[in-house]
């Protein structure tokens, strides 16, 4: 069988050289990223005017998996009346305690957690949240065409020895994210995120963790959800509830944060694990198998004849 | 039951920052040759990291600090603990401490007890976790071993029968 006669093609090379310099300066294995073990999560409630300004909002402090601190707090232009309002609610809350925050001092807690600490900074709907706890807003120069949010504020300008907080939309449910330098940052800030040598890098600039759980769930399932229907989805067990005025400060507006319960994984009643009861602070105990938890002791274990008898190795691994 | 020998945190958020901050000084994974992983106890050195046990063994000094129990400004008494144990545990769990009661800085004899009765709690628990935890530990490893050896009632027809508790 005859070839046929090859055709000359024009081919075009581009090529990127690797400065021996920026290999050196960047090194890969150092900056492995782990995702941190705490967690800031908060949410926002707004009024519903057009303005949309900050009434409240909560916070929780989760490390490993567990509650550590929970929080409410307020916006600035919230009228005194409301104020009692969430008063009298955290006053009324004697078994998990509650603090009511300032603005500003949330502002405070969340720059030591989620800039020195360095912990995941977690909301639903992020850009939307973090513009309500801002107390100003410039162009930003680091995203162009996006926001640039200051939580901080020193006098009467932006507070420049600490981060402003960067926000682009690049689509209906992503955004970038990241906390911008600031002046005179400490040593500490200055090491790299993962870094082995813990050596401070000059020009290094902590970018911040943040999740947005809308963006989580759209990666999750294409969908765009708001944040009843995430939860109706993902099987959370305290929905979101339906308040008839939403805007105005509650009661019933302020317990539409979602309150744990402790369920025995051995014991079940209808379709559902059964609740635990507590027994004295942070101690539940199933009243049905007598298996104890203590949510807030990563070390305890439970010495139930139902644990026991999961540990032996007798016990049938599908169960 | 395990036994717990931990306090609750007054201030989470802050322990939780001084301890990745302490991490991130030393960097990922950091340990000492002796083994020493707590990032408080570890010393940064140009191309290693060194417990602070090992650095004075290193210079022929002693391994143990004289801790102030209640800190300097509430009362002048030490008791003598070893090196990484003090920056680690003990000097950490001060720093959970309310400020007003870590200065001291009027004086105030009503907060100087209350430095006492917070250091006594510390000291206590810290000495039930290195003296007698571990003694719960191997109880508990020998009985297993035994059982896996002699059955499961071995301490039957022994010396130990006699002693209590009955289990019924």
């Amino acid at each position: 069988m005859p070839h046929p006669a090859p055709t000359p093609l024009v081919v075009a090379i581009r090529v990127y050289p690797d400065l021996k310099d920026a290999e050196n300066e960047f090194n890969k294995r150092s900056r492995n990223w782990r995702r941190p073990d705490a967690m800031f999560v908060f949410d926002t409630e707004t009024r519903t005017d057009e303005a949309q300004s900050l009434t409240f909002g909560s916070y929780r402090f989760v490390i490993a998996g567990q509650t550590l601190t929970e929080d409410l707090f307020y916006g600035a232009n919230v009228p005194g009346k409301d104020r009692e309002t969430l008063q009298t609610y955290v006053l009324s809350k004697t078994d998990t305690p509650l603090s009511l925050l300032t603005r500003s001092q949330l502002a405070e807690k969340l720059f030591r957690d989620a800039y020195k600490g360095r912990c995941l900074l977690v909301a639903f709907n992020f850009p939307f949240d973090i513009s309500r706890v801002a107390c100003n807003y410039a162009n930003a120069r680091r995203f162009a065409g996006g926001f640039s949010f200051d939580l901080w504020w020193f006098g009467e300008s932006r507070n420049r020895f600490r981060p402003s907080i960067c926000i682009k939309q690049i689509g209906s449910k992503r955004a970038l994210k990241g906390f911008t330098s600031r002046a005179t940052p400490d040593e500490e800030d200055l090491i790299p995120e993962g870094s082995t040598t813990g050596k401070a890098e000059k020009h290094y600039i902590f970018r911040g963790h943040f999740l947005d759980l809308r963006t989580l769930a759209f990666a999750l399932t294409d969908r765009g959800y708001t944040l009843d229907q995430a939860c109706e989805d993902f099987g959370v067990e305290h929905r979101k509830q339906i308040v008839k005025r939403q805007g105005v400060v509650t009661k019933k507006f302020i317990t539409n944060r979602a309150e744990p319960i402790i369920r025995c994984p051995y014991c079940k009643v209808a379709n559902e694990f059964r609740p635990m009861a507590e027994r004295i602070e942070g101690w539940f105990r199933c009243e049905n198998c007598g298996h104890n938890a203590m949510p807030l002791d990563a070390e305890f274990k439970c010495a139930s004849s139902k644990c026991t008898a999961s540990q032996s190795h007798r016990f049938p691994d599908w169960l | 039951m395990t036994i717990t020998t931990k306090v609750k945190l007054r201030d989470p958020e802050a322990a939780y920052r001084r301890h990745t901050i302490a991490q991130r000084r030393v960097g990922v994974g950091a340990k000492c040759a002796c083994g020493e992983a707590r990032p408080e106890a570890l010393i940064r050195e140009k191309n290693r990291v060194i417990g602070q046990a090992c650095k004075r063994k290193q210079n022929g000094m002693t391994g143990k600090d004289d801790h102030h129990f209640a800190m300097k400004a509430n009362s002048p008494v030490t008791i003598p603990i070893p090196v990484n144990d003090h920056v680690a545990d003990l000097n950490t769990a001060q720093q959970d401490w309310p400020k007003q009661t870590r200065e001291n800085a009027t004086g105030s004899p009503l907060i100087a007890a209350a430095a006492c009765i917070r250091g006594f709690i510390d000291t206590i628990l810290h000495l039930i976790e290195k003296g007698l935890h571990w003694v719960a530990d191997m109880l508990e490893t020998a009985d297993a071993y035994l059982a896996n050896k002699l059955g499961p009632q071995w301490w039957k027809n022994t010396e130990l029968q006699k002693l209590p508790p009955k289990a019924a």
